[in-house]
Protein backbone atom coordinates (compact mmCIF):
# COMPACT_ATOMS: atom_id res chain seq x y z
CA UNK A 1 0.00 0.00 0.00
CA UNK A 2 0.89 3.86 -0.31
CA UNK A 3 3.94 2.30 -2.56
CA UNK A 4 3.28 5.14 -5.39
CA UNK A 5 2.89 7.78 -3.23
CA UNK A 6 6.11 6.76 -1.30
CA UNK A 7 7.79 6.85 -5.06
CA UNK A 8 6.04 10.57 -6.07
CA UNK A 9 8.47 12.04 -3.71
CA UNK A 10 11.67 10.88 -4.99
CA UNK A 11 14.28 13.36 -6.08
CA UNK A 12 11.43 16.17 -4.91
CA UNK A 13 13.08 17.16 -1.47
CA UNK A 14 16.26 18.11 -0.92
CA UNK A 15 18.16 18.94 1.76
CA UNK A 16 20.42 22.19 1.59
CA UNK A 17 22.41 22.67 4.22
CA UNK A 18 23.57 21.05 7.46
CA UNK A 19 25.54 22.43 10.62
CA UNK A 20 26.99 20.38 13.30
CA UNK A 21 28.06 22.69 16.64
CA UNK A 22 31.04 21.31 18.67
CA UNK A 23 30.67 18.20 20.79
CA UNK A 24 31.58 17.33 24.45
CA UNK A 25 30.80 18.99 26.93
CA UNK A 26 29.19 22.51 26.73
CA UNK A 27 28.88 23.80 30.37
CA UNK A 28 27.78 27.64 29.45
CA UNK A 29 24.87 26.81 27.27
CA UNK A 30 21.41 24.86 27.37
CA UNK A 31 20.52 22.41 24.95
CA UNK A 32 18.09 25.37 23.36
CA UNK A 33 21.20 27.58 23.07
CA UNK A 34 23.31 24.96 21.27
CA UNK A 35 20.14 24.15 19.21
CA UNK A 36 20.48 27.77 17.83
CA UNK A 37 24.37 27.63 17.54
CA UNK A 38 23.67 24.72 15.02
CA UNK A 39 20.56 26.77 13.18
CA UNK A 40 22.81 29.37 12.32
CA UNK A 41 25.48 27.14 11.05
CA UNK A 42 23.42 25.39 8.63
CA UNK A 43 21.79 28.96 7.62
CA UNK A 44 25.51 29.72 6.56
CA UNK A 45 26.28 26.34 5.03
CA UNK A 46 23.06 26.42 2.85
CA UNK A 47 23.97 30.85 2.40
CA UNK A 48 20.09 31.30 3.70
CA UNK A 49 19.00 33.91 5.90
CA UNK A 50 16.84 33.53 8.66
CA UNK A 51 13.95 34.90 7.41
CA UNK A 52 14.12 32.60 4.44
CA UNK A 53 13.17 29.41 6.93
CA UNK A 54 9.36 29.34 6.96
CA UNK A 55 9.16 25.37 8.62
CA UNK A 56 10.71 24.76 12.38
CA UNK A 57 10.75 20.66 13.27
CA UNK A 58 12.50 20.85 16.81
CA UNK A 59 12.95 17.82 18.74
CA UNK A 60 12.32 17.47 22.88
CA UNK A 61 16.29 17.19 24.64
CA UNK A 62 16.46 16.77 28.41
CA UNK A 63 15.17 18.97 31.21
CA UNK A 64 12.04 19.82 29.57
CA UNK A 65 14.48 21.53 26.72
CA UNK A 66 13.66 21.50 23.00
CA UNK A 67 10.04 22.98 22.24
CA UNK A 68 9.40 24.32 18.83
CA UNK A 69 7.30 27.11 21.04
CA UNK A 70 10.88 27.74 22.89
CA UNK A 71 12.95 27.34 20.25
CA UNK A 72 11.16 29.51 17.88
CA UNK A 73 10.87 32.46 20.49
CA UNK A 74 14.61 32.27 21.14
CA UNK A 75 15.09 32.49 17.44
CA UNK A 76 12.51 35.08 16.38
CA UNK A 77 10.71 33.67 14.42
CA UNK A 78 6.70 33.17 13.61
CA UNK A 79 7.35 30.15 10.91
CA UNK A 80 4.34 28.89 9.26
CA UNK A 81 4.98 24.97 10.21
CA UNK A 82 6.18 24.69 13.66
CA UNK A 83 6.46 21.33 15.09
CA UNK A 84 8.23 19.41 18.30
CA UNK A 85 8.82 15.73 17.79
CA UNK A 86 9.97 13.25 20.71
CA UNK A 87 12.53 11.46 19.05
CA UNK A 88 13.71 12.60 15.75
CA UNK A 89 16.88 10.94 15.21
CA UNK A 90 17.09 12.81 12.24
CA UNK A 91 15.02 10.14 10.01
CA UNK A 92 11.58 11.04 11.52
CA UNK A 93 12.29 14.83 11.44
CA UNK A 94 13.48 14.20 7.87
CA UNK A 95 10.17 12.62 6.86
CA UNK A 96 7.76 14.80 8.84
CA UNK A 97 9.87 18.05 7.02
CA UNK A 98 9.18 16.04 3.46
CA UNK A 99 5.59 15.86 4.48
CA UNK A 100 4.97 19.24 5.39
CA UNK A 101 7.04 20.74 2.10
CA UNK A 102 4.79 18.45 -0.54
CA UNK A 103 1.76 18.81 1.52
CA UNK A 104 3.08 23.08 0.65
CA UNK A 105 2.65 23.99 4.45
CA UNK A 106 5.54 25.35 4.35
CA UNK A 107 9.32 25.39 1.55
CA UNK A 108 11.68 25.89 3.80
CA UNK A 109 12.04 23.65 6.88
CA UNK A 110 14.75 23.39 9.61
CA UNK A 111 14.91 20.24 11.75
CA UNK A 112 17.23 20.60 14.89
CA UNK A 113 18.30 19.34 17.80
CA UNK A 114 20.13 20.17 20.97
CA UNK A 115 20.83 19.02 24.17
CA UNK A 116 23.58 19.64 27.09
CA UNK A 117 22.41 16.46 29.14
CA UNK A 118 25.97 15.75 29.71
CA UNK A 119 26.88 19.17 31.59
CA UNK A 120 23.00 18.80 33.06
CA UNK A 121 24.63 15.52 34.48
CA UNK A 122 21.00 14.22 33.46
CA UNK A 123 20.06 10.93 34.56
CA UNK A 124 19.92 7.39 32.31
CA UNK A 125 19.30 5.50 35.23
CA UNK A 126 15.27 5.30 34.23
CA UNK A 127 13.79 1.80 34.16
CA UNK A 128 13.21 0.68 30.45
CA UNK A 129 10.67 -1.84 31.29
CA UNK A 130 7.11 -1.63 32.24
CA UNK A 131 6.66 0.57 35.17
CA UNK A 132 6.82 -2.01 38.09
CA UNK A 133 10.05 -3.80 36.41
CA UNK A 134 11.99 -1.06 38.14
CA UNK A 135 11.98 -2.98 41.18
CA UNK A 136 13.93 -5.72 39.30
CA UNK A 137 16.57 -3.47 38.64
CA UNK A 138 15.83 -3.25 35.35
CA UNK A 139 17.63 -0.04 34.03
CA UNK A 140 19.25 2.21 31.14
CA UNK A 141 18.69 0.57 27.42
CA UNK A 142 21.69 -1.43 27.95
CA UNK A 143 19.30 -3.91 30.43
CA UNK A 144 17.37 -4.80 26.85
CA UNK A 145 20.16 -3.77 24.35
CA UNK A 146 21.98 -6.66 26.57
CA UNK A 147 19.28 -9.37 26.06
CA UNK A 148 18.61 -8.88 22.97
CA UNK A 149 22.46 -9.31 22.20
CA UNK A 150 22.70 -12.73 24.36
CA UNK A 151 19.78 -14.20 22.12
CA UNK A 152 21.73 -13.22 19.24
CA UNK A 153 24.42 -15.16 20.84
CA UNK A 154 22.86 -17.98 21.66
CA UNK A 155 20.87 -18.37 18.64
CA UNK A 156 23.61 -17.88 16.18
CA UNK A 157 27.15 -18.07 17.77
CA UNK A 158 27.89 -14.76 17.74
CA UNK A 159 30.97 -13.75 20.02
CA UNK A 160 32.16 -10.83 21.95
CA UNK A 161 35.12 -10.74 19.62
CA UNK A 162 32.59 -10.09 16.30
CA UNK A 163 30.72 -7.39 18.42
CA UNK A 164 34.08 -5.50 19.03
CA UNK A 165 34.31 -4.92 16.02
CA UNK A 166 31.60 -1.97 15.76
CA UNK A 167 33.54 -0.49 18.49
CA UNK A 168 37.41 -0.85 17.14
CA UNK A 169 35.68 0.06 13.40
CA UNK A 170 33.76 3.51 14.73
CA UNK A 171 36.85 4.51 16.83
CA UNK A 172 38.94 4.50 13.52
CA UNK A 173 36.52 6.87 11.50
CA UNK A 174 35.99 9.41 14.52
CA UNK A 175 40.04 9.63 14.77
CA UNK A 176 39.22 11.52 11.36
CA UNK A 177 36.66 13.16 12.24
CA UNK A 178 37.54 17.01 13.75
CA UNK A 179 34.20 16.75 15.83
CA UNK A 180 34.69 13.64 17.42
CA UNK A 181 34.58 13.54 21.41
CA UNK A 182 36.79 10.25 21.03
CA UNK A 183 40.04 9.78 19.61
CA UNK A 184 42.31 7.55 21.37
CA UNK A 185 43.18 4.40 20.24
CA UNK A 186 41.00 1.09 20.83
CA UNK A 187 41.78 -2.37 20.07
CA UNK A 188 39.96 -5.01 20.28
CA UNK A 189 42.06 -6.29 23.46
CA UNK A 190 40.97 -3.18 25.11
CA UNK A 191 37.41 -3.51 24.25
CA UNK A 192 37.23 -7.42 25.24
CA UNK A 193 39.34 -6.60 28.89
CA UNK A 194 36.87 -3.57 29.11
CA UNK A 195 34.44 -3.93 32.15
CA UNK A 196 31.01 -5.09 31.51
CA UNK A 197 28.26 -2.05 31.65
CA UNK A 198 25.34 -5.31 31.26
CA UNK A 199 26.77 -8.50 30.15
CA UNK A 200 27.38 -9.09 27.55
CA UNK A 201 27.81 -5.56 26.50
CA UNK A 202 30.90 -3.90 27.51
CA UNK A 203 31.89 -0.84 28.20
CA UNK A 204 33.07 0.17 24.52
CA UNK A 205 29.45 -1.20 22.65
CA UNK A 206 27.66 1.71 24.80
CA UNK A 207 27.10 5.44 23.04
CA UNK A 208 28.80 8.57 24.75
CA UNK A 209 26.94 11.19 27.14
CA UNK A 210 27.80 14.40 25.44
CA UNK A 211 26.26 18.05 24.87
CA UNK A 212 26.18 19.61 21.27
CA UNK A 213 23.27 20.22 18.29
CA UNK A 214 22.86 19.72 15.10
CA UNK A 215 20.70 21.19 12.17
CA UNK A 216 19.84 20.44 8.85
CA UNK A 217 17.40 22.24 6.36
CA UNK A 218 15.11 20.88 3.95
CA UNK A 219 13.79 21.94 0.48
CA UNK A 220 12.66 21.25 -2.72
CA UNK A 221 14.76 19.83 -4.97
CA UNK A 222 13.65 23.34 -7.34
CA UNK A 223 14.25 25.79 -4.49
CA UNK A 224 17.75 24.21 -3.50
CA UNK A 225 19.45 24.55 -7.55
CA UNK A 226 19.60 28.31 -6.20
CA UNK A 227 21.52 27.63 -2.62
CA UNK A 228 25.42 27.56 -2.44
CA UNK A 229 25.85 23.52 -1.65
CA UNK A 230 25.02 20.96 -4.49
CA UNK A 231 21.60 19.56 -3.44
CA UNK A 232 21.21 16.18 -1.52
CA UNK A 233 17.78 14.64 -2.85
CA UNK A 234 15.76 12.33 -1.03
CA UNK A 235 15.13 9.16 -2.64
CA UNK A 236 12.85 7.18 -0.54
CA UNK A 237 11.52 7.18 2.89
CA UNK A 238 10.10 4.96 5.48
CA UNK A 239 8.95 4.16 9.04
CA UNK A 240 7.41 1.69 10.83
CA UNK A 241 5.81 1.24 15.04
CA UNK A 242 5.97 -2.35 15.09
CA UNK A 243 7.25 -2.77 18.50
CA UNK A 244 4.62 -0.70 20.89
CA UNK A 245 3.51 -4.42 21.19
CA UNK A 246 6.60 -4.70 23.27
CA UNK A 247 6.30 -7.54 26.22
CA UNK A 248 3.18 -9.61 24.33
CA UNK A 249 5.64 -10.49 21.45
CA UNK A 250 8.23 -13.36 21.31
CA UNK A 251 9.52 -10.64 18.70
CA UNK A 252 10.52 -8.68 21.42
CA UNK A 253 13.77 -6.91 21.70
CA UNK A 254 14.82 -8.84 18.38
CA UNK A 255 12.81 -6.45 15.93
CA UNK A 256 12.32 -8.42 12.92
CA UNK A 257 9.57 -5.96 12.25
CA UNK A 258 12.05 -3.55 10.80
CA UNK A 259 12.15 -5.75 7.91
CA UNK A 260 9.31 -4.27 6.59
CA UNK A 261 11.00 -0.51 6.89
CA UNK A 262 13.81 -1.92 4.62
CA UNK A 263 11.51 -3.35 1.64
CA UNK A 264 9.11 -0.21 1.71
CA UNK A 265 12.33 1.98 1.67
CA UNK A 266 14.02 0.42 -1.08
CA UNK A 267 10.94 0.12 -3.21
CA UNK A 268 10.22 3.98 -2.66
CA UNK A 269 14.25 4.55 -3.87
CA UNK A 270 14.38 2.15 -6.62
CA UNK A 271 17.84 1.39 -5.05
CA UNK A 272 18.44 -1.94 -3.11
CA UNK A 273 21.33 -2.97 -0.40
CA UNK A 274 23.92 -3.04 -3.21
CA UNK A 275 23.91 0.42 -4.62
CA UNK A 276 24.14 1.91 -0.81
CA UNK A 277 27.83 3.52 -1.19
CA UNK A 278 27.50 5.04 2.88
CA UNK A 279 25.46 3.55 4.79
CA UNK A 280 24.43 4.83 8.54
CA UNK A 281 23.11 3.15 11.71
CA UNK A 282 22.05 4.67 15.06
CA UNK A 283 23.99 3.46 17.66
CA UNK A 284 23.17 4.06 21.49
CA UNK A 285 24.97 0.75 21.59
CA UNK A 286 26.75 -2.05 18.76
CA UNK A 287 23.43 -4.41 19.24
CA UNK A 288 21.73 -1.39 16.66
CA UNK A 289 24.24 -1.84 14.13
CA UNK A 290 23.89 -5.60 14.77
CA UNK A 291 20.59 -6.49 14.17
CA UNK A 292 19.98 -3.56 11.60
CA UNK A 293 22.50 -5.13 9.23
CA UNK A 294 20.34 -7.71 9.15
CA UNK A 295 17.09 -6.58 9.06
CA UNK A 296 17.77 -4.12 6.26
CA UNK A 297 19.42 -7.27 4.22
CA UNK A 298 22.93 -6.44 4.09
CA UNK A 299 23.42 -10.00 5.16
CA UNK A 300 21.41 -12.67 6.31
CA UNK A 301 19.79 -13.09 9.37
CA UNK A 302 22.29 -14.08 12.19
CA UNK A 303 25.05 -13.35 10.10
CA UNK A 304 25.87 -9.51 11.43
CA UNK A 305 29.05 -10.92 13.30
CA UNK A 306 31.02 -12.61 9.98
CA UNK A 307 29.95 -10.00 7.96
CA UNK A 308 31.54 -7.28 9.55
CA UNK A 309 35.06 -8.44 9.56
CA UNK A 310 37.83 -8.08 7.56
CA UNK A 311 37.50 -4.66 7.18
CA UNK A 312 34.21 -4.66 5.51
CA UNK A 313 32.41 -1.79 7.28
CA UNK A 314 35.22 0.16 7.09
CA UNK A 315 35.43 3.80 5.26
CA UNK A 316 37.97 1.98 2.95
CA UNK A 317 35.64 -1.35 2.89
CA UNK A 318 33.19 -2.49 0.65
CA UNK A 319 30.81 -1.20 2.89
CA UNK A 320 31.27 1.97 4.87
CA UNK A 321 29.38 2.20 8.37
CA UNK A 322 29.16 5.43 10.36
CA UNK A 323 32.09 7.28 8.89
CA UNK A 324 31.72 9.72 11.33
CA UNK A 325 32.36 7.66 14.33
CA UNK A 326 29.07 7.30 15.40
CA UNK A 327 27.69 7.44 18.49
CA UNK A 328 30.13 5.35 20.35
CA UNK A 329 32.65 7.62 18.93
CA UNK A 330 31.82 10.65 17.74
CA UNK A 331 28.95 11.52 20.03
CA UNK A 332 25.47 10.89 21.42
CA UNK A 333 23.20 13.03 19.47
CA UNK A 334 19.97 10.63 19.38
CA UNK A 335 21.04 9.72 15.86
CA UNK A 336 21.18 13.60 15.19
CA UNK A 337 24.63 13.79 13.29
CA UNK A 338 24.23 10.45 11.02
CA UNK A 339 22.00 12.59 8.06
CA UNK A 340 24.67 15.85 8.31
CA UNK A 341 27.79 13.06 7.91
CA UNK A 342 25.99 11.54 4.79
CA UNK A 343 25.26 15.05 3.14
CA UNK A 344 29.19 15.67 3.99
CA UNK A 345 29.82 12.55 2.29
CA UNK A 346 27.59 12.73 -0.69
CA UNK A 347 29.52 16.25 -1.42
CA UNK A 348 32.72 15.10 -0.64
CA UNK A 349 33.22 17.90 2.00
CA UNK A 350 34.88 14.95 4.94
CA UNK A 351 38.43 15.67 4.04
CA UNK A 352 41.01 12.87 5.81
CA UNK A 353 37.52 10.42 6.66
CA UNK A 354 36.13 10.85 2.82
CA UNK A 355 34.99 7.37 2.01
CA UNK A 356 36.84 7.28 -1.38
CA UNK A 357 35.01 6.77 -4.95
CA UNK A 358 32.92 9.35 -5.10
CA UNK A 359 29.56 7.98 -2.74
CA UNK A 360 26.28 8.57 -4.65
CA UNK A 361 23.63 6.49 -2.42
CA UNK A 362 23.47 6.94 1.24
CA UNK A 363 21.30 5.53 3.75
CA UNK A 364 20.32 6.57 7.16
CA UNK A 365 18.22 3.54 10.02
CA UNK A 366 17.15 5.09 13.26
CA UNK A 367 14.77 3.68 15.88
CA UNK A 368 13.20 4.97 19.11
CA UNK A 369 14.52 3.01 21.51
CA UNK A 370 12.55 -0.40 20.56
CA UNK A 371 8.90 0.43 19.18
CA UNK A 372 9.86 2.47 15.98
CA UNK A 373 12.16 2.32 13.12
CA UNK A 374 12.57 4.72 10.34
CA UNK A 375 15.13 4.89 7.26
CA UNK A 376 16.15 7.41 4.79
CA UNK A 377 17.86 7.05 1.08
CA UNK A 378 20.11 10.11 -0.06
CA UNK A 379 21.53 11.01 -3.10
CA UNK A 380 23.89 13.67 -4.79
CA UNK B 1 11.14 -8.79 57.02
CA UNK B 2 13.59 -6.21 56.02
CA UNK B 3 12.32 -2.59 57.09
CA UNK B 4 14.55 -0.97 55.09
CA UNK B 5 14.00 -1.99 51.76
CA UNK B 6 14.82 0.92 49.51
CA UNK B 7 14.33 -0.23 46.19
CA UNK B 8 12.38 0.69 44.25
CA UNK B 9 8.74 -0.56 45.07
CA UNK B 10 5.59 -0.96 42.15
CA UNK B 11 2.69 0.96 43.04
CA UNK B 12 0.08 -1.88 44.36
CA UNK B 13 -2.99 0.26 44.39
CA UNK B 14 -3.59 1.01 40.42
CA UNK B 15 -7.08 -0.32 40.09
CA UNK B 16 -6.28 -2.42 36.88
CA UNK B 17 -2.99 -3.89 38.20
CA UNK B 18 -3.95 -3.99 42.02
CA UNK B 19 -5.15 -8.00 41.97
CA UNK B 20 -2.10 -8.80 40.60
CA UNK B 21 -0.25 -7.24 43.85
CA UNK B 22 -3.07 -8.93 45.94
CA UNK B 23 -2.69 -12.70 44.08
CA UNK B 24 1.22 -12.07 44.93
CA UNK B 25 1.18 -11.87 48.37
CA UNK B 26 -0.86 -14.56 48.75
CA UNK B 27 1.75 -16.18 46.71
CA UNK B 28 0.00 -16.79 43.26
CA UNK B 29 0.83 -15.62 40.06
CA UNK B 30 -2.35 -13.93 37.77
CA UNK B 31 -2.40 -12.39 34.96
CA UNK B 32 -5.52 -10.65 33.32
CA UNK B 33 -7.34 -13.42 30.81
CA UNK B 34 -9.71 -11.27 27.87
CA UNK B 35 -13.36 -12.36 28.22
CA UNK B 36 -13.94 -12.03 24.57
CA UNK B 37 -11.00 -13.75 23.03
CA UNK B 38 -9.09 -15.74 26.08
CA UNK B 39 -5.76 -13.39 25.40
CA UNK B 40 -3.39 -13.77 28.49
CA UNK B 41 -1.99 -10.06 29.10
CA UNK B 42 0.95 -8.30 30.64
CA UNK B 43 1.29 -5.96 31.81
CA UNK B 44 -1.77 -5.25 33.74
CA UNK B 45 -4.18 -2.71 31.43
CA UNK B 46 -7.83 -1.87 31.02
CA UNK B 47 -8.59 -2.96 27.70
CA UNK B 48 -7.29 -6.27 25.61
CA UNK B 49 -4.69 -5.15 22.96
CA UNK B 50 -5.91 -7.73 20.51
CA UNK B 51 -9.75 -7.19 21.20
CA UNK B 52 -9.91 -4.38 22.55
CA UNK B 53 -12.74 -6.04 25.08
CA UNK B 54 -12.41 -4.48 28.55
CA UNK B 55 -14.19 -7.74 30.72
CA UNK B 56 -11.16 -9.64 32.06
CA UNK B 57 -10.91 -12.23 34.12
CA UNK B 58 -7.42 -12.61 36.61
CA UNK B 59 -6.39 -16.24 35.53
CA UNK B 60 -4.43 -18.23 38.08
CA UNK B 61 -1.01 -18.98 35.99
CA UNK B 62 0.98 -21.93 36.45
CA UNK B 63 3.95 -20.44 37.75
CA UNK B 64 6.02 -21.81 35.34
CA UNK B 65 7.90 -20.96 32.21
CA UNK B 66 11.25 -21.06 30.79
CA UNK B 67 14.08 -18.14 30.17
CA UNK B 68 13.84 -16.22 27.25
CA UNK B 69 17.23 -14.19 27.81
CA UNK B 70 18.75 -12.01 30.36
CA UNK B 71 21.41 -9.77 31.24
CA UNK B 72 23.68 -9.15 34.71
CA UNK B 73 24.28 -5.82 35.73
CA UNK B 74 27.62 -4.85 36.45
CA UNK B 75 27.07 -1.43 36.51
CA UNK B 76 25.55 0.50 39.24
CA UNK B 77 22.43 2.46 38.02
CA UNK B 78 20.27 2.91 41.09
CA UNK B 79 22.32 3.16 44.52
CA UNK B 80 19.84 0.74 46.30
CA UNK B 81 21.39 -2.05 44.28
CA UNK B 82 24.99 -1.61 45.11
CA UNK B 83 25.25 -4.92 47.27
CA UNK B 84 23.47 -6.97 44.74
CA UNK B 85 26.21 -6.13 41.68
CA UNK B 86 26.22 -7.83 39.67
CA UNK B 87 22.78 -8.88 39.83
CA UNK B 88 20.51 -10.81 37.32
CA UNK B 89 17.22 -9.34 35.43
CA UNK B 90 15.74 -11.88 33.34
CA UNK B 91 12.56 -11.88 31.03
CA UNK B 92 10.86 -15.24 31.71
CA UNK B 93 8.50 -16.58 28.53
CA UNK B 94 5.32 -17.49 30.78
CA UNK B 95 3.70 -21.17 29.66
CA UNK B 96 0.44 -19.14 28.83
CA UNK B 97 2.52 -17.25 26.45
CA UNK B 98 3.19 -13.01 28.41
CA UNK B 99 7.04 -12.54 28.93
CA UNK B 100 7.37 -10.77 32.29
CA UNK B 101 10.27 -9.36 33.70
CA UNK B 102 11.89 -10.27 36.92
CA UNK B 103 15.02 -11.99 38.63
CA UNK B 104 16.49 -15.66 39.51
CA UNK B 105 16.81 -16.28 42.28
CA UNK B 106 18.55 -19.64 44.05
CA UNK B 107 21.12 -19.63 41.30
CA UNK B 108 24.17 -18.33 40.39
CA UNK B 109 24.30 -16.08 37.70
CA UNK B 110 26.97 -17.99 35.96
CA UNK B 111 24.78 -20.93 35.39
CA UNK B 112 22.09 -19.01 34.44
CA UNK B 113 21.02 -19.83 30.68
CA UNK B 114 18.63 -18.98 27.96
CA UNK B 115 15.51 -22.03 27.32
CA UNK B 116 16.10 -22.83 31.31
CA UNK B 117 13.01 -24.40 32.27
CA UNK B 118 11.44 -22.02 36.16
CA UNK B 119 9.01 -21.18 38.52
CA UNK B 120 7.88 -18.52 40.03
CA UNK B 121 8.43 -18.33 43.74
CA UNK B 122 7.74 -15.17 45.78
CA UNK B 123 10.05 -12.21 47.91
CA UNK B 124 8.52 -10.49 50.76
CA UNK B 125 10.15 -7.35 50.73
CA UNK B 126 8.21 -5.34 52.74
CA UNK B 127 4.83 -6.09 54.82
CA UNK B 128 2.52 -4.77 51.97
CA UNK B 129 4.54 -6.16 48.73
CA UNK B 130 5.57 -9.37 47.42
CA UNK B 131 7.53 -9.96 44.40
CA UNK B 132 7.28 -12.48 41.91
CA UNK B 133 10.72 -13.80 41.52
CA UNK B 134 11.75 -17.01 39.28
CA UNK B 135 13.91 -20.14 40.60
CA UNK B 136 15.00 -23.34 38.77
CA UNK B 137 12.84 -26.08 38.01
Amino acid sequence: MGIEQARAIRDKISICGVGTTEQGTIPDKNGNEIAAEAFKLALEDAGLRKEDVNGLITCKSFGGLGLDTQIAKMLGMAPQYSATLDYGTCNFSLHLAAAVIMAGLADVVACVYGTNQRSNRNSFSTGVGTSESDAFGYFNIAGPAAMALRRHMNKYGTTEEQMGTFAVTFRKHAQLNPIAVMRDELTLKQYLESRYIVEPLHLFDMCLITDGGGCFIVTSAERAQSMRKPPIYVMGMAESSGGLRDFQTEDNLMRPWIKGVGERVYAASGVSQKDIDALYIQDPTSVWPLQMLEWYGFCGEGEAGPFIQDDRISIHGELPLNSNGGQLSESYMWGWLHIPEAVRQLRGECGERQIPGNPEIAQYCSTMAFSKAASSILRR
Amino acid sequence: MPSNYNKPIPNIDQAHSKPFWDAAKRRQLVLQKCSGCGYVRHPASSLCPECLAENNEWATLSGLGEIWSFGIYHHLYNAAFRDDIPYNVAVIKLEEGPLIVSNMVNIANENIQIGMRVKVTFENVTDAISLPKFEPR
